[in-house]
């Protein structure tokens, strides 16, 4: 009974173990780190700059939208939908990858689909060439093997 | 033995047709994606004379504006953004001539203020800062400046009472009268 206990004791206190760093590091966590706010910035790109991803930008609108992100991290916004403002609020444009939806559809199916559809054509045309090695009968009847084989003959004999 | 050699061949022939089909009207309907989305998203720059496509303004205060409400007055709007250091210049000026407008032609002269690639916070406190009281809004999802074809900020469109494009100004304003003169000629007009 009493091993029982320890044992009940022990696994009480595992997991609060388990449950209470987590939730003591989220409540201490009231200002973001640059690293939980380059997590969301690397996504994101500069909207005046190209091809600048936010994280890496050092105009004064890039500093400004990571202040943003700062704010709404500490307010306790999950990662998507900070980027789901952005996306609202300054269009598709500020996404490193265009978003699944649309006509964009079309730029995650088609090099997949081609790549399909040129390798099953290479696969069928493989099939139906005819492997033409060369048999061993095929090889003696080389008329001018035989010859060559005929000849060297004659010399040694 | 031939009859079964030519209905494999029948077969054959049968998949090449269904494949080169399938592959020319997925070529087919790729283009044709293409061309409509380049037709709905005309890129071609905006000049004088033209008629900017209709948007809606969702200002900071709550209202929304309709640019098709505002036909029969001369329309300036002003993209401008808080992290643009010449926009500060001419917020000032833009203020001024606004409750000038107000006091002489207040049915017929509307300003505008987009905020661009702005984080709204900012937005505000910019507006709070330089004391803009005209209709001020976000450019939700770049529609707004899409239209105008804007590059960069301080840039400023003024449409007539037709709503076609009279003037534009690409950077910030250094004067009242740059300002007066411009929307004083499109009253005249």
């Amino acid at each position: 009974m009493r091993y029982l206990k320890v044992l009940l004791n022990l696994i009480l206190l595992s997991l609060l173990c388990f449950t209470l760093p987590k939730g003591a590091a989220y409540a201490q966590q009231s200002t973001p780190s640059a690293d939980d706010v380059n997590r969301i910035a690397r996504d994101l790109f500069c909207p005046v700059c190209d091809n600048v991803p936010l994280d890496e930008c050092a105009t004064p609108v890039c500093e400004q939208w990571r202040d943003l992100i700062r704010q709404q991290l500490a307010e306790g916004w999950s990662d998507e939908e900070i980027k789901d403002y952005f996306v609202a609020q300054y269009g598709d444009r500020v996404l490193g990858l265009p978003p699944r939806q649309g006509l964009h559809w079309l730029l995650y199916i088609l090099p997949p689909l081609g790549v399909l559809i040129g390798a099953g054509l290479l696969l069928t045309k493989l099939r139906r060439t005819p492997q033409q090695e060369p048999t061993l009968i095929e090889e003696a009847r080389d008329p001018y093997r035989e010859q060559v084989e005929r000849d060297l003959e004659n010399l040694d004999g | 033995m031939m009859r079964q050699k030519s209905v494999s061949t029948g077969k054959t022939q049968i998949w090449r047709f269904v494949t080169i089909i399938m592959i020319i009207a997925g070529v087919v309907f790729t283009l044709a994606m293409i061309g409509l989305r380049l037709l709905t998203n005309d890129r071609s720059p905006i000049a004088l004379g033209d008629r900017p496509q209709s948007f809606m303004l969702m200002a900071f205060s709550g209202e929304s504006i309709d640019i098709t409400d505002l036909q029969g007055k001369v329309v300036l709007i002003n993209f401008w953004a808080s992290w643009c250091t010449t926009c500060d210049d001419e917020a000032e000026l833009l203020e001024t001539a606004w409750i000038h407008y107000q006091a002489t032609s207040p049915d017929e002269v509307v300003f505008l203020g987009v905020a661009y690639m702005d984080a709204e916070p900012a937005s505000r406190a910019f507006l709070s800062e330089y004391g803009i009281t005209y209709p001020n809004g976000p450019d939700l999802r770049g529609e707004i400046s899409k239209k105008f074809q804007v590059t960069n900020v301080p840039e400023t469109y003024l449409l007539d009472k037709d709503g076609v494009l009279h003037a534009i100004k690409i950077g910030s304003f250094l004067s009242l009268e740059q300002i007066y003169d411009m929307v004083d000629r499109a009253l005249a007009q």
